[in-house]
């Protein structure tokens, strides 16, 4: 399926070099996974596959992330013990960037299959307590499973519609929000089968209520990420821009050395946003090589 | 039957690596290792690992053999490279042994999981959604 005419209309001018997006949107995405630091250790799955005759390239901005051009990289014994976890590396990111902020009671409000839950586990070293909240029961099944698959000990998964998740006050708040997930093309070619505008905008209603509620669930000081994979400014600057509308939240610039981050758009079809929307970060796949991305840090 | 104490008289892994943990009873006889103490709202779906299954006796899990079988002393089978990559795609071997019930299956190190030795034969206990051709090993 060709690029959709209407989805180059939208994107060209707010990307630096619409030629080489679109040319990189069309191209398969590298395959990627994590270490799970709880089983195992980047040396080891290093070493490990050293001697297996794959190659694999150390990500510089995080030790734990790998490439690889070996398709069946998922056949490796390594895999069926759980010491890594396949996963696309801009879904490493949110976790990531507020890893020395985490605390010890954390809240992934969105957590089905879990590949960002799995990641905060090990990046708490199995300690605290992180909450893993998903309103798909179906889809809490596959969370179950990569959850145990990792050896999470400190993980509670609930069910609820994060809108109505009883008050809390968390620590950290991971919020991977439902988008219409544009970002993932370059692993799913038949997203622009489906893709058209108006979805966009039932999921920026939801994304609205839902960073809402996320901060009203955070403690004083506390921490947030928003993300989402999809490209659309009324999923992204628009959501950012309405919570601070309605409540004191202070954005803070997302620093992740030897990784290409561009700021968020002060505008879009005519809308103007908060000038504190500069801090969020975009990212576009033929920066880093990467899925499409959008991330924003929040302080309370 | 308490289930740390079986971990410890089956396996040799210490009670005492626990202390730090809540254990759980879930419904089927399921038992929870997760964090000391749990929020009482919301309801909690599952709360952190499921270890085991304890009805008439306890079957260990296979995630939780994963994790702690390096701490085990006993009651152990270390597998072949061959026979390793088939035990990870699910198949029963045949292990000339006395030894009979739950055992920890073991290569090089590294923990597959849970097995069930009876008559000489190690019957596959990895979950079927688990089971995958390991190529590289
Ligand atoms: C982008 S996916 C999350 C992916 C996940 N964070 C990961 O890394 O594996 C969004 C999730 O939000 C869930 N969701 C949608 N609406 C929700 C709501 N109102 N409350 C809680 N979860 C919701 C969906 O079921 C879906 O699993």
């Amino acid at each position: 399926m060709p690029i959709p005419k209407p989805f180059r209309e939208r994107y060209k001018d707010i990307v630096d070099d619409p030629d080489l997006f679109f040319e990189c949107i069309e191209k398969l995405v590298p395959k990627s996974f994590r270490v799970n630091t709880i089983k195992s250790s980047s040396n080891e799955v290093k070493e490990n596959f050293e001697g297996y005759g794959i190659n694999i390239k150390q990500m510089p901005w995080y030790s734990d992330a790998f490439v690889s051009d070996e398709p069946n990289v998922g056949s490796v014994f390594e895999h069926f013990l759980g010491k890594i976890y396949l996963q696309e590396l801009v879904s490493m990111l949110p976790p990531l960037v507020i890893k020395n902020e985490l605390g010890d009671y954390v809240l992934d409000a969105c957590a089905a299959p879990g590949s960002k839950t799995t990641e905060l586990a090990a990046m708490m070293e199995n300690k605290g307590t992180l909450i893993a909240n998903d309103i798909s029961y179906s889809r809490i099944k596959a969370l179950k499973f990569n959850l145990e698959k990792v050896g999470a000990l400190n993980t509670l998964i609930t069910n609820q519609d994060l809108r109505f998740f009883p008050s809390s006050l968390f620590d950290s708040i991971l919020l991977d929000a439902p988008c219409s997930s544009e970002g993932t093309v370059r692993k799913n070619s038949k997203l622009f089968n489906i893709w058209n505008e108006k979805q966009i905008h039932g999921h920026s209603n939801l994304q609205k209520q839902l960073i809402v509620k996320a901060f009203d669930l955070l403690k004083p000081g506390g921490v947030m990420v928003y993300s989402t994979c999809t490209f659309a400014p009324e999923e992204n600057e628009a959501v950012v821009d309405h919570l601070l509308q309605k409540r004191e939240a202070k954005l803070e610039k997302i620093e992740l050395p030897n990784f290409k981050l561009s700021p968020g758009l002060l505008q879009w079809h005519g809308r103007e946003y908060d000038p504190q929307i500069e801090l969020v970060s975009r990212v576009w796949p033929h920066h880093n090589d990467t899925g499409g991305f959008f991330l924003a840090k929040v302080r309370k | 039957m308490n289930v740390l104490k079986y971990f410890a008289e089956r396996f040799g892994i210490p009670e005492s690596l626990f202390d730090e943990f809540g254990i759980y009873a879930g419904p089927k006889g399921r038992v929870y290792l997760g964090p000391k103490k749990l929020p009482d709202k919301p309801d909690i779906v599952s709360p952190g690992l499921l270890i085991a299954r304890a009805e008439s006796a306890v079957k260990p899990t296979t995630n939780f053999l994963q994790l702690f079988g390096k701490h085990a002393t006993k009651n152990i089978i270390s597998l072949s490279k061959e026979q390793a990559v088939s035990y990870a795609k699910g198949e029963d071997l045949r292990i000339p042994s006395e030894n009979e019930g739950y055992v920890i299956v073991e290569y090089s190190g590294n923990f597959l999981g849970c097995g069930m030795l009876k008559s000489g034969i190690l019957i596959n206990q990895i979950p079927k959604a688990k089971r995958q051709l390991v190529k590289y090993i």
